[in-house]
């Protein structure tokens, strides 16, 4: 590689750079001015810095390139789920200056996390090499650990921090270990090679890459939380602060099934009948386990972390589907995450709004006669649990229709069933929300003080959601381009 | 006579292992670790990643069994130092822990099929001059994203070193 190949490549890498000089500014901006100064300017800056990379990664649409030695492709794919995370990261920025306020905890290196950890999920969006994507990987998961435990006087911030750290370096050790075996057998960590590598007569069987591909398999799932790795997520995201956990809920997730659909469907297709059995399995237990443990929860962000599980669940139906239509599968998940992310948005920022001076807001009790307190901030949380829910004409509705035609499809029909049985049993608990803000009074008479930011945030989020159930069209054109230059 | 040596430091790397978790004091544990981490420099030595072995003396057998030392001296009281033995609890842990070792050495015994990556390590290293040339020349061009994105890394360490551990008065 030339110096000239390096300066083309970097240019392509803008949207990534802008990230980290936005987080590198902040870091230095908070550490020279005085304590006076307000720590929103810098949400507001860290916000612009997003905003920027947003509109650099607009104007990669189209591209179609490998960049630094075939460590990150430039492609539709990696282009729709970069702007999934940054309106992540966004909307996260608006929520927490809100809760950092009341909480009491305005440092800046909360934004600077927030930005470098986007970074990492970017760079995991668009890896196509198991360096590239483990680094973007650790970058992620060390700025969330330190964002968990971001509110050092409480014990329970404390405590989940401690509790995704040490699982989450098993998990990354696993998934490691499970990289070095499949490098062992294909003599590569790029995916095309490694496709290559699998694609030669006998190349796809052995019991180390299989070993390796079952490590893989865990190490994500742990990532992922799905169920029977899932055992650190509901009490990290319980202690976490309710942005943060909002941020969890979606940036890491997405990025792994970003990392899993360019590595499962296209470089390990000739091993679908292998992992195919085990996403299918594992797909079926994450949304029933998880669906009756949110029944029984009475904190709603519980639920929300357990219905975030199940959700993922949902999700990895569309990945086993892809065993068989790789273009239908590819595209039910995309428009799935797209239409997840906004809804869980939204749901975490009803709660940020809701927590106040001295309580959390995270009970079902703290719901009781929303509907009079706030009537809008009650109709954008209905809008929320619709979706989740699937209710037309949320874009939830849309969403699970999709993957359970793709599972329909790829003749995963007892799949299809399970997904539908539970969505059925998920309604008790998304709709007890609803109940609770309709039909009780409230337990506190003091209006919520709606700020402009957080008003804003949950705006975008309701009426994405709507969008996307009223007119699906433009979002099924965009996965559908995402897929095409997957494939 | 480079076969007897490998089984030699094999052999001290797995039994320091193995001691590393059998023994009961917190600070014996360091000290066989110590002693894993230099025969695994050995066999590096062997070979020819002179420069891997360099670092994990350094780094490992230095830095980190240093950075043990200083946690355990500073955070367990005396009575906490040394590690609870055998109980119930853990029979599942190690029966699923040998049927893994046993899973793993039945792959590695029966089907030796690893790839990797052979031979032009040594014709560029004859090229370069060295271990550390060629790893800097890598590193410097082709992996030149991979490290960047691990300088970010280690700042983001250090950031939450300083925000979790320093508390400010306010």
């Amino acid at each position: 590689m030339n110096t000239a190949q390096l300066w083309t490549d970097t240019l392509y890498l803008l949207p990534e750079i802008i990230i980290a000089l936005t987080g590198l500014l902040a870091l230095v901006w908070d550490f020279i001015s005085p304590e006076s100064v307000k720590k929103s300017r810098l949400a507001l800056f860290s916000l612009f810095g997003i905003m920027l990379a947003a509109v650099f990664c607009f104007m990669q649409a189209g591209l179609d390139k490998q960049i630094f030695s075939n460590l990150l492709a430039v492609d539709y794919f990696a282009v729709v789920y970069k702007i999934i995370l940054l309106v992540t990261a966004g909307m996260v920025i608006l929520m927490s200056m809100n809760y950092l306020k009341v909480q009491d905890t305005q440092r800046g290196e909360y934004y600077v996390l927030i930005l470098f950890s986007t970074l990492g999920m970017m760079v995991m969006a668009a890896a196509t090499n198991f360096i590239s994507m483990y680094l973007g990987l650790e970058l992620t998961a060390i700025s969330c650990y330190i964002l968990c435990g971001f509110m050092i006087k409480d014990k329970a911030s404390n405590e989940s921090a401690i509790k995704y750290f040490i699982l989450g370096l098993f998990a990354s050790a696993i998934l490691v270990y499970g990289i070095s075996l499949i490098y062992g057998v294909c003599g590569s960590l790029n995916f095309s090679q490694i496709q290559q590598a699998l694609s030669r007569p006998g190349g796809n069987s052995g019991v180390v890459l299989l070993t390796g591909m079952v490590m893989l398999i865990v190490g994500f799932g742990f990532k992922m939380a799905v169920v029977p790795f899932h055992m650190w997520m509901p009490d990290v995201y319980e202690g976490a602060p309710t942005p943060v956990t909002a941020f969890m809920s979606i940036g890491p997730k997405v990025a792994c099934f970003a990392v899993a659909l360019r590595f499962f469907p296209i470089a390990a297709y000739a091993l679908r009948v292998q992992w195919g059995f085990i996403f299918a399995i594992l797909a079926a237990i994450t949304i029933t386990l998880a669906n009756f443990h949110a029944l029984r929860q009475e904190s709603v962000k519980r639920m929300l972390a357990y219905s975030g599980i199940s959700h993922v669940g949902y999700a990895l139906i569309g990945l086993v589907a892809t065993t068989v239509d790789r273009q239908i599968g590819l595209m039910s998940v995309i428009v799935y995450f797209l239409v997840y992310f906004t809804a869980n948005v939204g749901a975490f920022g009803v709660i940020v709004l809701l927590c106040q001076k001295g309580r959390m807001g995270e009970k079902f009790d703290d719901f009781k006669g929303l509907g009079k307190r706030s009537p809008f901030a009650a109709m954008l949380m209905t809008i929320f649990m619709l979706s989740l829910l699937g209710i037309p004409p949320t874009g939830g509705f849309l969403a699970k229709v999709w993957v359970f035609a793709a599972a329909v499809k790829a003749d995963y029909m007892w799949l299809a069933v399970i997904g539908v049985i539970n969505a059925i049993i998920s309604a008790y608990y998304y709709l007890r929300v609803t109940v609770m803000m309709y039909m009780h009074d409230p337990e506190e008479q003091s209006s919520l003080s709606f700020t402009p930011a957080l008003a804003v945030a949950l705006y975008i989020m309701a009426f994405f959601t709507l969008y996307m159930g009223v007119f699906p069209g433009s979002f099924f054109e965009l996965a559908k381009k995402s897929v095409i230059a997957l494939l | 006579m480079s076969y007897i040596f490998f089984i030699i430091f094999s052999l001290i790397a797995i039994v320091s292992a193995i001691r590393v978790v059998c023994t009961k004091q917190l600070v014996h544990a360091i000290l066989w670790l110590v002693v894993t981490f230099l025969s695994t420099a050995c066999l590096f030595v062997m070979l020819h990643a002179e420069f891997l072995a360099a670092v994990q003396v350094l780094v490992y057998t230095g830095a980190i069994i240093i950075l043990y030392v200083f946690a355990i001296m500073l955070t367990t009281p005396k009575e906490a130092k040394t590690i609870p033995q055998f109980y119930v609890r853990k029979i599942m842990p190690i029966v699923l822990g040998v049927l893994f070792f046993f899973q793993l050495a039945v792959m590695v015994l029966t089907r030796f099929d690893f790839i990797g990556k052979k031979g032009d390590l040594v014709a560029m290293m004859s090229k370069w001059g060295g271990n550390a040339e060629v790893l800097g020349k890598f590193l410097y061009t082709d992996y030149i994203l991979p490290f960047e994105l691990v300088s970010i890394i280690l700042l983001v360490a250090i950031i939450g070193a300083v925000v979790l551990a320093i508390r400010r008065s306010s």
